[in-house]
């Protein structure tokens, strides 16, 4: 297996959460794992993907096996958690979309299928 | 002093010749004290002199310069890997002095102060003064006297120098070299052993210079500058994004992997571009399915990184099992 035990979490302005998984193959010769973590990400700092963002160096054991939920990651306890206000904040900003959307075709005196093949004609 | 020749067979006064006898005569003769004064006349000998023999059917081996030399009817020129060349550098020159063609006479040689000159003749095997013919090595030729303007081992290729009649070492070959040395020496002198060789023909390896402007029709592309040429991918790699992403294979990029979301990743290169202004072509898939190569909602690119995604045909972000990157452009 050629990737390290440890990650790089990135927590970013957003509260998004970005994970670098070290790979030893990027190892210089005489280069220890922590001077390689080190150069590497301080490479992806020069990314403006990465600006701003607060890097914590964790083990790729304290990360969540389920990827399915990354967009509600948070560090908690210097572990990756779901984090539950997340998931309910963009639950509820979904619903309320949903809601929005309902109560336009509702206006419009319209069901789904309808919006749809409105849609496909708009394109 | 003649040569004695002993007969096989002697017959009696009376005796009756036979075939038999007559082929004992001649199977079992002998001939002694042939010297070289007995061949020298009729079929050459070789003479081993300091100078030149007064027999112009032999060969002569000079034993100042160890050249073996024949009489072309004018004069005694070298056999083998020498040439007879008259010298035009305006001053004496000695064994050991590295000369070139002289373009201006012919048959002549000159010497050079510049470095890695392509028309060397050879080395000068005799003192040989201005104006005068000398003896030449040349290329095929191992000398035992060269000039050299700094400390020299082993293997060193010779070329040309800024110092007049004087080679310079260096441990990798290139331009104008034209001998390798078979002796070591420190600082400047001659060395006592060099093998002349006909190595370089003038073709340079191109220089990353030369290989950015892509115009040069004449110098040599290398493995370790081709990668600079403009139409020359500078980067690939080929990994899945499923699960925990993870490189396959990379060509000057980076196996480690940042996963930002669903189908979103950024990879690095070993060797930064020079700028962000590179370009970047790709190719995803997923099982069973085609997806799609595209610039993620936060679209960034910086020299060493860069931010890609991955969706599916209907434009939803999906962790593609293949995902393949090519990146053209100027390195750093």
């Amino acid at each position: 297996m050629s990737k390290l035990t440890r990650v790089g979490v990135w927590e970013h302005p957003d509260t998004s959460v970005s994970i670098t998984h070290f790979d030893s193959r990027d190892i210089r010769s005489g280069e220890t794992e922590d001077v390689f973590i080190q150069r590497h990400t301080d490479r992806l700092k020069l990314d403006p993907n990465f600006a701003n963002a607060t890097l914590s160096i964790i083990l790729a054991s304290d990360i969540p096996v389920d990827r399915s939920q990354r967009v509600d990651w948070s560090i908690k306890s210097g572990k990756v958690v779901v984090d539950s206000i997340k998931t309910a904040v963009r639950q509820a900003a979904k619903d309320a979309a949903t809601n929005k959307k309902t109560a336009l075709l509702g206006k419009l005196k319209i069901d789904e299928a309808d919006f749809q093949t409105l849609k496909e004609a708009l394109k | 002093m003649p040569a004695s020749v002993t007969r096989g067979y002697t017959f009696g006064s009376t005796e009756l010749v036979t075939h038999t006898k007559l082929h004992s005569l001649v199977d079992s003769a002998t001939i002694t004290g042939i010297d070289q004064s007995n061949l020298a006349a009729s079929i050459g000998t070789v003479t081993r002199s300091a100078s030149a023999p007064s027999d112009t059917d032999a060969l002569w081996l000079d034993t100042t310069t160890m050249v073996l030399k024949l009489y072309n009817g004018t004069e005694w020129v070298p056999a083998g890997p020498y040439a007879l060349l008259t010298n035009k550098s305006g001053s004496q020159r000695v064994a050991g002095d590295v000369v070139i063609v002289d373009v201006s006479t012919a048959g002549s040689f000159t010497t050079t102060t510049s470095a890695n000159n392509q028309l060397v003749a050879g080395v000068v095997m005799e003192t040989i003064a201005n104006n005068a013919d000398g003896v030449i090595a040349l290329p095929g030729a191992r000398v035992t006297t060269l000039s050299v303007t700094a400390t020299t081992a082993i293997g060193d290729y010779l070329t040309t120098s800024t110092t007049a009649a004087a080679a310079i070492p260096s441990a990798t070959p290139g331009k104008g070299v034209f001998a390798i040395a078979l002796a070591s020496r420190s600082g400047v002198g001659t060395i006592t052993e060099a093998l002349l060789i006909r190595f370089d023909s003038g073709s340079t390896a191109a220089t990353q210079a030369e290989m950015e402007a892509a115009s040069s029709t004449s110098a040599m592309v290398t493995p370790g500058r081709v990668q600079y040429h403009p139409g020359v991918a500078k980067a690939w790699c080929n990994f899945d994004g499923s699960g925990t992403p993870t490189m396959r294979t990379t060509h000057n990029m980076d196996s480690s992997i940042t996963d930002h979301a669903t189908g979103e990743y950024t990879v690095s290169f070993t060797t930064d571009f020079s700028s962000a202004n590179y370009v970047l072509a790709g190719w995803a898939a997923i099982s069973g399915s085609m997806a799609v190569v595209t610039a993620t909602t936060t679209v960034a690119i910086a020299a060493g990184t860069v931010r890609v995604g991955a969706t599916t045909t209907a434009n939803t972000s999906v962790d593609a099992t293949t995902i393949t990157l090519v990146a053209f452009g100027d390195q750093a």
